[in-house]
């Protein structure tokens, strides 16, 4: 899995391409760990992710309680069967998805 | 500038580093010291003086400062809590994490006569503890601490921004419409705490309802479905089951997506849910099973119960895919993903009916 970090005017997007699972997850977990005190909106950019594994749905709940009492995080770009995942574990309610 | 007022200034530019380094750290211990005590506050704020603000203190306090460990606000903190018995519980807490300077602390709110309204707000003076493994250099450090409800900030901030330092001065019509405010925000604190108090004794209520499965006639809302998620037995028997098709891990999570979603499907009380849970449980099973089994995934929300629970009735009252996309865009407000997951639902269904008629 590739990750890249842009500021876009106030807001961190982060860009996650490939497979988030057991092997990857700790990678995305560290930018959640390192984030820089200023970014307060987060943009987790799913366009070029394939697949989400527990372990990458338990990155996101972490990232999502952190950030939900700094600022925001908000997924976008996230494709169906991903969607079909967060959907059936209830992920859905949880996180805040944009097309 | 005289001699005196010139060895304080010295004195400050020569302690600023330090103070500006004991900022930081009292900053960190009252956090810490609110979030292990569960008090939410809505800041903690931090300041060490201007040079320019201690100048005009020295002007204006001639007499009262002769030295500069006269001075105890060098570094100002403040705690700004929601409910104004917030206010004593933090007072102890300050009490027991620093040392107190009893002597230069004042409470305010004593102060004022009884038929007054003003300023209402908690202040300690205060030090490091010594032998606690603080920095030598920021013991003996006296600093401040003001505890006050937003709203008496909100009175004091807009007080102090209209340049009224003190009453002296201040036309009559003025003074009396600041005293007019503060007795309002004080009824306002009071009233606040009525209504934290009325939420508790609400949910406390409900909660034994529905352990003591008395809740029958208890209307759908955002604490009861709460309560009755975390402490129904049978719900949560099932939200368990759920959870066994791949040995899961449960997160709890906040059922208000489902308030309106209920409301659509006609189950208005909790015991109208609790017959919707009863007719569909083993539908809302099979379901839940065809989508999770095989997948590996071992963290659900614990809002799935609900989800499936609600996707069954669905299928058992025979609603049409244009109704069940219309159900689902309560909660999903893009028509594309909503159509996507009704369309899912109704393969799901399908193959369920085909496989109960293979036996």
């Amino acid at each position: 899995m590739t990750i890249n970090l842009e500021k876009k005017n106030n807001e961190l997007w982060i860009e996650v391409e490939g497979r988030l699972d057991t092997n990857t997850a700790p990678a995305l977990e560290k930018v959640f760990t390192d984030l820089d005190v200023e970014m307060k909106d987060v943009v987790l950019d799913m366009n070029q992710l394939e697949y989400i594994s527990s372990a990458g749905l338990r990155v996101l709940l972490a990232a999502q309680k952190k950030m939900s009492k700094i600022g925001s995080l908000k997924l976008v770009g996230v494709c169906d069967s991903v969607m079909e995942i967060f959907e059936m574990t209830g992920f859905d309610d949880i996180l805040t998805i944009e097309e | 500038m005289n001699i005196k007022d010139r060895m304080i200034i010295e004195e400050y530019r020569k302690q600023k580093a330090d103070f500006e380094r004991l900022g930081d750290v009292v900053h960190q211990i009252m956090k810490d010291m609110l979030k292990d005590a569960h008090i939410m506050v809505n800041a903690v704020q931090h300041r060490v003086k201007e040079e320019k603000s201690l100048q005009g203190k020295l002007y204006r306090k001639p007499d009262e400062l002769q030295k500069f460990s006269d001075l105890t606000d060098i570094l100002g903190t403040r705690i700004i809590c929601y409910f104004a018995d917030d206010v004593d519980r933090i007072g102890k807490l300050i009490e027991n994490t620093f040392e107190i300077d009893w002597e230069n602390s004042t409470d305010k709110r004593a102060l004022l006569k009884a038929d007054a309204f003003g300023y209402l707000s908690l202040h300690y003076i205060c030090l490091l503890p010594a032998n606690a493994g603080y920095p030598e250099e920021l013991l003996g450090k006296k600093f401040e601490v003001q505890i006050r409800t937003i709203l008496q900030h909100a009175w004091s901030d807009v007080n102090h921004d209209l340049g009224y330092k003190s009453e002296f001065g201040v036309p009559r019509e003025i003074v009396r419409e600041f005293a007019r405010l503060a007795g309002l925000m004080e009824i306002a604190d009071e009233e606040f705490m009525h209504v934290r108090d009325h939420v508790k004794e609400y949910t406390q209520d409900t909660r034994k309802k529905i352990i003591e499965d008395e809740a029958e006639d208890v209307l759908i809302n955002l604490v009861s479905l709460s309560e009755y998620m975390l402490h129904n037995k049978k719900m949560r028997a099932f939200l368990q089951k759920l959870a066994d098709i791949e040995n899961s891990e449960i997160t709890e999570i906040d059922p208000e997506n489902y308030i309106n979603q209920l409301k659509w499907l006609k189950v208005e009380t909790i015991g109208d849910l609790h017959r919707m849970q009863e007719r569909n449980e083993k539908l809302a099973f099979e379901l839940a099973k065809k989508t999770l089994e095989g997948s590996e995934l071992d963290i659900l929300s614990s809002n799935v119960a609900l989800r499936f629970l609600c996707r069954a009735e669905l299928i058992q009252g025979k609603y049409s895919e244009n109704e069940v996309t219309e159900f689902i865009m309560l909660t999903v407000n893009i028509r594309e993903r909503a159509e996507r997951q009704a369309k899912r639902l109704m393969r799901t269904a399908d193959a369920l009916m085909k496989d109960e008629k293979n036996g």
